[in-house]
């Protein structure tokens, strides 16, 4: 069964901060540019995308994506989870 | 001989080896009618979860199975892998605008684009037969630098070298494994005959860009598409375990899985000879 959204925001939210051990809780929401911000890199992308795969229980095709679909949570959950 | 002509010679001589290897681009290999449940799809020693504890849990219908999906995962990286190389080498076709687009090369790169259209038909002609579908392109690029011709040219063959290398070692192992599947087999043979000419071209293509690059003075360009080869290579890396595999072999934690496999020294070993090739590579042309 798919995860819940708010269960699959917090996956995601303990995945980044996996990734980014320093990130400032202070800021870190939803809403933070998780590339831009350089709290993950490309080499973690193909790592997400395995893990919003399990979340949602789909298959992602990388050829049908927008780097922006990969934003922040925000985004992710939008396009993906919801 | 002047720079220009040592990849001229190395594009006349490919385009000799390649037309000696004439072959039906769409009925070369074989394909069994059905496959054989005593005989590996990809040799064991590869198989992701080879060395970890799970994989004395499963039975021999499940590492069977097993064989088939690594099998169909790594034929498809090498599907989307080489489809973005034919894309990205028709437009350098005939240009003679940067290196290797002289009418020489130009000839030459007809060939290998004519070759790895051969190869994606091959491979996905197994996927489909076998499994029904290919699986889906995991390659995308957050990072986007705008780079000199020279960089950008190193950028995409390292790149493709990166890639061809590991299909050579792989292919390579699994041709020398006596307990492959006839139709597996004969995929993994046909592909390691080309792709040592694709190899050579690759790296006659860095070395005439690197030694242009240096001259230009390029070395911050240099060091950032080295990092974006890096990565690449991880990328590579990590693509031979994939959590939908565990899955439809019913395991439960795909991801954990994926994570144990890649944090694992015994997979990092097995691969060493690849890596290992690639850096001495790089240091070789000093680069
Ligand atoms: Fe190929
Ligand atoms: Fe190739």
């Amino acid at each position: 069964m798919p995860a819940n959204n708010s269960d699959a925001r917090q996956v995601l939210r303990e995945w980044i901060r996996s990734k980014a051990p320093s990130v400032d809780e202070a800021t870190f929401t939803d809403q933070t540019k998780i590339i831009e911000e350089g709290l993950i890199t490309s080499v973690d992308v193909l790592e997400l995308f395995l893990l919003i795969e399990e979340l949602g229980e789909i298959e992602i095709d990388a050829t049908e994506l927008e780097p922006d679909m990969l934003e922040s949570i925000d985004r992710i959950c939008q396009t993906f989870l919801e | 001989m002047s720079q220009k002509n040592t990849f001229q010679v190395v594009a006349r001589k490919l385009i000799t080896a390649s037309d000696k290897k004439k072959y039906d681009p769409f009925n070369r290999v074989e394909y069994q009618e059905t496959l054989n449940g005593d005989r590996w799809q990809f040799p064991e020693d590869f198989l992701s979860l080879r060395n970890l504890p799970i994989y004395g849990d499963l039975d021999d219908e499940q590492k069977w199975r097993l064989s088939l999906l690594e099998a169909i995962n790594f034929f498809s990286v090498n599907i989307h892998g080489e489809q973005a190389l034919v894309a990205a080498l028709e437009p350098r076709l005939y240009r003679d605008k940067r290196v290797g687009e002289d009418p020489v090369s130009s000839k030459y790169i007809q060939r290998f684009i004519h070759e790895e259209n051969s190869h994606t038909y091959m491979l996905a002609e197994f996927c489909l037969r076998y499994h029904g579908s290919v699986f889906p392109d995991r390659a995308f690029a957050v990072e986007q630098p705008k780079f000199s011709p020279e960089v950008e040219d190193i950028l995409f063959y390292g790149r493709t070298y990166i890639l061809e290398s590991y299909l050579g070692f792989i292919n390579q192992k699994a041709v020398k494994d006596s307990d492959m599947d006839t139709s597996a087999h004969q995929v993994h043979k046909y592909h390691l005959i080309d792709e040592a000419r694709h190899k050579a071209w690759d790296k006659a293509m860095i070395e005439e860009n690197l030694s242009r690059a240096k001259k230009k003075n390029l070395s911050s360009e240099l060091r950032a598409a080295k990092d974006l080869m890096a990565t690449y290579q991880e990328y590579i890396y990590q693509s031979a375990c994939n959590p939908a595999v565990y899955r439809a072999l019913g395991l439960e934690n795909g991801m954990r899985l994926r994570t144990e496999v890649i944090a694992s020294n015994e997979r990092r070993d097995l691969m060493r000879p690849w890596s290992e090739g690639l850096a001495k590579y790089y240091a070789d042309i000093g680069f």
